[in-house]
């Protein structure tokens, strides 16, 4: 047997590209160890197939043995008909191929447009597999975790094809999400392969994240500090967690312009007829003064005044003002801002370092994280689109890719707002301006199912809901045999990923990331350690 | 392909073949009812011997046309019949019918049956130990053995199958492996199949 395969499984009896290929499980396989989601490679005449595990059904023979199963005390009938005449069938559903000769191998593997022939032999897939298919760590891969019931082998991802698309997170509370999204931040850190923008909603990346059951984990700041600024909407509440941020936010009602306004819609529940009442005040007072001087009007016959002047209605008038004053309690919000976050924001990113907006307590106020959400990354992508366009093409000139998070995404990318706002755009239109979103998320059937589309790649762990799992499975190739893959997930950790940056959908329970050595993978060294080096250092300089 | 199985001067002749086919032959046996036990692996003489099963036993008189009579009515004991009418064994016989389930060939084992079957009056013996385990290394004769057909085939198979059995260091396994052969032949008749395994692990 060649040594480069895994443990044997059995022999390829039939299937189809479609439906995944049947494996009649070999006696010397235990059909208890067999997992749905597990890697499987299937050695074909001239290549090597690799599928995932979609399903397992046990077989007989002969029909009549499922009404006369052999008698429970008689293990010697049993013990013969199983794997004779009672066995197991594993479908796997192959996704890609590799080639036997030279020339195939260095093309690496290539989606699965065939099947392997009947009798072919099924191998658990090896390290070497898992290697030939995921590629290697090097500069642009990333280690993000192991197959299933493969903890010593790394599943490693593309970052650069990674971050040419939005991506998504997905899974019900507690399953794993933040600690995914930690990695694949500290991943594009580690690796430089684009600036990241945060909206940190519950205040887990930047400094000091919280971890059901255990101590807190260290945010990005902590471990990359001279790459990453924490930007705060509430410095207090950072203050109080033992966080000096680099800038406090703040925004300028002047800076609040309709179109935040149309996302805010849903939280704030407005109507039509009050969100473009909102264009006419602008029309009656200009962009930088609608705000604080429709806000400014706080009695009856203000507003009854300001209706006459605009000609709506007094009755959406007064709805729309009393809905707005949330804003006025938003303190953040000033009538004029001394400072342009925006700028401010983009300057760091243009030096490469990484920005985490932290919401403090403003996390739990649902319209101020899509006002500022949405305000920022409006204009922040403005300016990118701008450059983007003066770089014509050039690549030296083009900002570096930035890929913006953002969570609760379905809050603002709900089918009927997500053409509307500028999320849904930069869902859209891809790679083309470099800016890209990571969406992390618990109701993903909440989000624009055109949005959802263009995920490139998706991340999901367990989902409970039937619409949430279509709505993760949309658009994706195989998607009824992931299903059965993602509705067995384990509760926690596992999580199974498809779509742009891997070759093939896989299984794997996520990296450590919490622990003293899983610091040290990220390339994070403490105090101690840096003295130490520093010392060997100019022991080595100066003798 | 096997070696060839010696030695062969430890096994015993029993009787001579008196009819033959193809696929079989019935031998005469030397000694009134001592022919091998139903199962049994029995091979005949020469460089070149066949290898067969008993698959029935039958015992006549040698004058078909004088039917034994009944002579006990006075005696106390059966085998006083036999001390009291010395004759009988001149005028009794015994005769076994045997499946060919192999050969040798240029000094291999092969599991089909042989160019020609065994001559009249070729010697027959009972395998030895030795014989039968190297025999029973694998079970590829067993289409052979169920060609007979038969209402007894089943039984035969399964006397066999003991028999060998408890020459191998590991009889359980002996007869797992065999019972998978078994299971594969088998795949459509469970019930047959559930039968068979039983009287092979009672």
């Amino acid at each position: 047997m060649n040594d480069r395969n895994g443990a044997f499984m059995g022999t390829v009896i039939g299937g189809s590209l479609n439906r995944g290929v049947e494996v009649r499980l070999d006696p010397s396989f235990p059909v208890e160890s067999v997992k749905v989601g597990g890697f499987v490679a299937i050695q074909g005449q001239a290549q090597r197939f690799f599928g995932i595990v979609s399903d397992v059904a046990l077989e007989t023979v002969d029909p009549s043995l499922r009404g006369m199963p052999p008698e429970a005390w008689d293990g010697f009938t049993a013990s013969v008909m199983s794997h004779t005449n009672a066995y197991a069938i594993v479908t796997v559903l192959p996704q890609l191929v590799i080639g036997g000769s030279p020339l195939a191998m260095i093309e690496g593997p290539q989606p699965a447009r065939a099947i392997p022939p009947h009798f072919s032999r099924a191998h658990q897939a090896s390290e070497e597999d898992v290697l030939a298919v995921f590629g290697a760590e090097d500069e642009r891969h990333i280690w993000v975790g192991s197959p299933l019931d493969m903890e010593d082998t790394r599943i490693h991802l593309d970052l650069e094809e990674l971050v040419k698309r939005s991506n998504g997170v997905f899974g019900k509370s507690g399953t794993g999400k933040s600690f995914l999204t930690r990695i694949l931040l500290a991943g594009t850190l580690q690796k430089d392969a684009a600036v990241n923008l945060v909206f940190d909603m519950h205040n887990e990346y930047g400094w000091q994240g919280t971890r059901e059951g255990g101590p807190p984990v260290k945010g990005l700041k902590q471990l990359f500090p001279s790459q990453v600024a924490v930007f705060s909407l509430d410095p207090k509440m950072s203050q109080w967690r033992g966080l000096t941020p680099d800038a406090e936010v703040t925004i300028g009602y002047n800076e609040i312009e309709p179109q935040d306004i149309e996302t805010l819609a849903e939280t704030l529940n407005l109507t039509p007829q009050g969100v473009s009442a909102v264009y006419s005040l602008v029309r009656r007072f200009g962009q930088d003064a609608w705000l604080s001087e429709f806000l400014k009007r706080e009695s009856r016959d203000e507003l009854t005044a300001l209706a006459e002047e605009t000609s709506e209605v007094f009755q959406v008038l007064f709805t729309l003002h009393r809905r707005l004053r949330t804003l006025g309690r938003m303190g953040f919000l000033l009538s004029k801002s001394p400072d342009d976050a925006v700028r401010r924001i983009l300057d760091y990113l243009d030096r490469g370092i990484h920005v985490v907006l932290e919401f403090g307590r403003y996390g739990n106020d649902l319209p101020a994280y899509v006002l500022v959400a949405n305000l920022l990354t409006r204009r922040i992508h403005d300016r990118y689109v701008q450059r983007t366009e003066e770089a014509m093409g050039d690549r030296a000139r083009e900002p570096k890719p930035l890929v913006i998070t953002v969570e609760e995404a379905h809050r603002f990318l709900t089918p009927g707002v997500a053409s509307q706002t500028i999320f849904g755009a930069i869902a859209r239109e891809m790679r083309k301006y470099r800016v890209t979103l990571l969406i992390v998320d618990q109701r993903p059937s909440g989000i624009d199912e055109e949005v959802l589309s263009q995920l490139g790649t998706r991340f999901t762990y367990l989902l409970d809901n039937e619409r949430d799992v279509d709505g993760v499975l949309a658009g994706a190739p195989g998607a009824r045999e992931l299903r059965s893959v993602l509705s067995r997930l384990d509760s926690q950790q596992q999580a199974l990923l498809f779509g742009h940056a891997l070759p093939m959908p896989v299984v794997i329970r996520a990296r450590e990331y919490g622990t003293e050595e899983s610091y040290r993978d990220f390339g994070f060294r403490d105090a101690a350690e840096m003295r130490r080096q520093v010392e060997a250092d100019s022991r080595d300089l100066f003798g | 392909m096997q070696p060839s199985m010696e030695p062969r001067s430890t096994s015993q002749r029993i009787a001579e073949v008196v009819e033959s086919f193809s696929n079989g032959f019935t031998a005469h046996c030397y000694r009134l009812y001592e022919a091998p036990p139903l199962g049994a692996l029995v091979r005949t003489g020469g460089d070149q011997p066949v290898f067969a099963v008993v698959r029935g036993i039958t015992t006549l008189p040698m004058n078909a046309a004088r039917r034994p009579v009944a002579r006990a009515q006075d005696e106390e004991e059966e085998q006083e019949v036999y001390s009291n009418n010395p004759q009988l064994p001149h005028l009794l016989r015994t005769d076994f019918q045997a499946t060919i389930v192999g050969h040798e060939a240029n000094g291999a084992l092969r599991k089909h049956l042989p160019p020609h079957p065994p001559r009249i009056h070729a010697f027959i013996y009972q395998c030895s130990s030795e014989e039968i385990l190297s025999f029973s290394q694998d079970m590829n004769f067993f289409p052979l053995l169920f060609s007979e057909g038969g209402p007894l085939t089943d039984e035969v198979v399964s006397a066999f199958l003991r028999q060998a059995s408890s020459l191998h260091p590991d009889p359980e396994a002996f007869l797992a492996a065999a019972g998978r052969q078994l299971a594969r032949l088998f795949a459509r008749d469970t019930r047959r199949l559930d039968a068979l395994l039983r009287s092979l692990h009672p």
